[in-house]
C-alpha cells in the first residue's frame, strides 16, 4: 500500500513541476507577472536536445500549414483541405500536451474526485472544445466589432478570462476540499459502519469542465487570426474544430489514465475497506490542496 | 543548484519508470501516467518562430553595438500585417512603425529583447534598442534594430556573447540558417565567430537548449 501511495505522491511532484508553465500570454504585447511563480528546472541534456529536434519539427507543421493555406485560398481542392485539418487535428493533440490546457487541473481534479472512465472522456471532450470555442468566439466578436487590430484586445480579453478562469478553479478546489473534509469528519462518525462513496455525476463535472475550459487557446487565436488574415476564415473556424478534436483527445487521455491509476492503486487493497477509505480520503484531499494551490498561484500571477 | 535539479528530475525520472515498469508487469494500469513524466510544457510551443542575423559594428578600434534583424514566420507576419498596416499598402510606414514599436515590442523590455550578452563570460543587460524599424519582405515582417554595446578591442582576445531566447518559449528565436553573422568596419580587427547551441546550464533557462553567437576579437596592432 505504501509504495503505491508514494507513486502517486512521485506523479504529483512531477506534475506539479510540470505545471509551472501554464497558460502564456504573449511576450510583445502582456506585461510579464510581477510575481514570478515560475521556478524553472534545468531538464537534462539529452531532452534538451530532443526538445530542439521538435521544435524544428514544429518549424516545418508551421510552414506546412501556411503553405496549404496558400493554395485553398488560390484554390479550394478537397485535398489540400483535408491534409490541413488532418494537420490541424494532429496540432491540437499536440498542442494540449503543453501547458495551459487543462492538463494538470485535470489530473488534480479525478485525483479528488471518484468518476468512471467515461466521466474522463466526457471532461476532456468538454475542456477541449469549450476552450477552442472560446478562442473562435473571441476572434469572431472582435472579427465582427473592430475588424482590425486583434492582437492587443485578445491578450486583454484573454487576462480577464483568465482571471476568472482561476478563480473559479479555487473554488472548485476549496469545494472539493469541504467535501473531503466533511466525508472524512462522517467517516470517523460512523466508524466501523461501511461507507459508500458515490461517483460525481455528469452535472457535477460541468462547472469544472467550464472553469478549465473557458480560457480561450492561443494556438487556436492564432489559427483564427491567420486564417482571417489570409481571407480564409471558414477554413480556420472549421480547423479550429479539428484542433479541439485533437486536443479533446489529449486531455480526455489525462482524465482516463488518472481514474484508471486510482482504480489501479485501490485494486490492491480492494480487500481492505478501512485502507481503502484512507487511501481515497488522501488521494481527495491532495487533489483538491493541489487545485485550490493552482488555481491560487495561477490568479495572483496573472493578477 | 542546476545541476542538483538535473539529477533530481533524472532520478526522479527513472525511479518513476521502474516503478511503472513494475507495475505494469502486475498487471496494474500505471502506464498511461508515464506520458506525464516528459517535460512538454514545450511540445505544444512555440507560437511564433523567429530567424534571427546579427551584425557586429565596429568603430576604429572597439565594437559599438550589434545591429539585429527578426524575421518571423509567415503566419505571425500575416498577422502584425493584418493589425498595424493599416492603409493596407503591403509595408509598414514611420507612423505604422511607432504603432508597432509601442504595441508589439516596448514591452519585450520586460523579456530583456529577449537578448542576453555577455563580456569574458560575465553577464550584461541590453539597456536599450535604437534604430527600430519594421520592413516587410517575401511575406515575412522584419524587425530590425541596434543595440549599443561598447566593448573596446585589445591586445588580447575578448570573448563576447549574444544569445537570444524567451524564457517563456512563446517565441522560438533561431539563427538564420547557415550564415547569421555579419560585420561592419571590421578592418582593424582580427575574430574569430561561432554560431553554437549553447548547453551551458547556467541559464535559467532549462527545457530547450538556445542558440549562442560567440565572437572572439582583437585589435590588429
Amino acid at each position: 500500500m505504501k509504495k503505491h501511495s508514494v507513486i502517486i505522491i512521485i506523479l504529483i511532484a512531477v506534475l506539479a513541476a510540470q505545471s509551472l508553465l501554464f497558460a502564456q500570454d504573449n511576450p510583445f504585447i502582456s506585461k510579464k507577472p510581477e510575481k514570478s511563480v515560475e521556478k524553472r528546472i534545468q531538464y537534462p541534456n539529452f531532452i534538451q536536445t530532443f526538445m530542439r529536434q521538435i521544435s524544428v519539427l514544429q518549424h516545418k507543421i508551421n510552414q506546412k500549414i501556411i503553405e496549404l493555406s496558400k493554395q485553398i485560398k488560390e484554390k479550394k481542392s478537397p485535398k489540400s483541405i483535408l491534409i490541413i485539418l488532418f494537420i490541424t487535428f494532429i496540432y491540437g493533440m499536440v498542442h494540449a500536451l503543453g501547458p495551459g490546457h487543462g492538463k494538470t487541473v485535470t489530473f488534480s481534479y479525478f485525483l479528488s474526485e471518484r468518476a468512471e472512465v467515461k466521466k474522463g472522456i466526457m471532461v476532456g471532450t468538454l475542456i477541449g472544445f469549450l476552450h477552442a470555442g472560446s478562442a473562435l468566439i473571441l476572434v469572431l466578436i472582435l472579427y465582427f466589432i473592430i475588424q482590425q487590430s486583434f492582437l492587443r484586445p485578445i491578450e486583454d480579453l484573454s487576462r480577464i478570462i483568465k482571471l476568472i478562469s482561476y478563480a473559479l478553479i479555487t473554488a472548485i478546489g476549496l469545494f472539493l476540499l469541504l467535501k473531503a473534509t466533511i466525508a472524512l469528519w462522517r467517516k470517523e462518525k460512523n466508524a466501523g459502519k461501511s461507507t459508500y462513496e458515490n461517483s460525481v455525476t455528469t452535472k457535477g463535472i460541468i462547472p469544472f469542465a467550464i472553469a478549465v475550459g473557458m480560457i480561450p487557446c492561443t494556438g487556436a487565436v492564432i489559427v483564427l487570426l491567420f486564417s482571417i488574415s489570409m481571407g480564409i476564415l471558414g477554413i480556420g473556424i472549421v480547423s479550429t474544430f479539428c484542433m479541439a478534436l485533437g486536443m479533446s483527445t489529449t486531455i480526455s487521455l489525462v482524465g482516463v489514465s488518472t481514474i484508471l491509476a486510482k482504480k489501479g492503486v485501490t485494486k490492491f487493497i480492494i480487500n481492505r475497506p478501512k485502507m481503502n477509505t484512507i487511501l481515497q480520503t488522501t488521494l481527495s484531499i491532495i487533489g483538491a490542496l493541489l487545485l485550490t494551490l493552482l488555481g491560487i498561484l495561477l490568479f495572483t500571477s496573472t493578477l | 543548484m542546476v545541476l542538483d535539479f538535473s539529477i533530481s528530475i533524472l532520478i526522479l525520472n527513472k525511479m518513476a519508470i521502474t516503478i511503472i515498469n513494475r507495475a505494469y508487469m502486475m498487471k496494474k494500469p500505471y502506464l498511461p501516467l508515464i506520458a506525464f513524466l516528459i517535460p512538454c510544457s514545450l511540445l505544444s510551443h512555440p507560437h511564433v518562430f523567429i530567424d534571427y542575423t546579427v551584425n557586429f559594428v565596429f568603430d576604429q578600434n572597439e565594437l559599438t553595438g550589434v545591429e539585429t534583424q527578426w524575421i518571423f514566420d509567415e503566419m505571425y507576419s500575416s498577422i502584425l500585417i493584418q493589425d498595424y498596416d493599416a492603409n493596407k499598402d503591403g509595408k509598414f510606414s514611420d507612423r505604422e512603425i511607432i504603432t508597432i514599436k509601442q504595441d508589439a515590442f516596448s514591452n519585450l523590455e520586460n523579456y530583456n529583447y529577449f537578448i542576453y550578452l555577455s563580456i569574458n563570460s560575465e553577464n550584461f543587460k541590453v539597456k536599450s534598442i535604437e534604430n527600430f524599424s519594421v520592413d516587410v519582405y517575401d511575406n515575412k515582417v522584419i524587425y530590425s534594430f541596434f543595440i549599443p554595446w561598447v566593448v573596446p578591442a585589445t591586445l588580447s582576445y575578448k570573448k563576447i556573447e549574444i544569445c537570444m531566447y524567451d524564457e517563456t518559449y512563446y517565441v522560438d528565436l533561431l539563427p538564420l540558417g547557415d550564415d547569421p553573422v555579419r560585420f561592419t568596419n571590421e578592418g582593424s580587427i582580427d575574430y574569430e565567430v561561432k554560431v553554437y547551441e549553447d548547453t551551458k546550464t547556467s541559464r535559467d533557462y532549462g527545457e530547450i537548449y538556445p542558440y549562442s553567437i560567440c565572437l572572439k576579437f582583437r585589435r590588429i596592432e
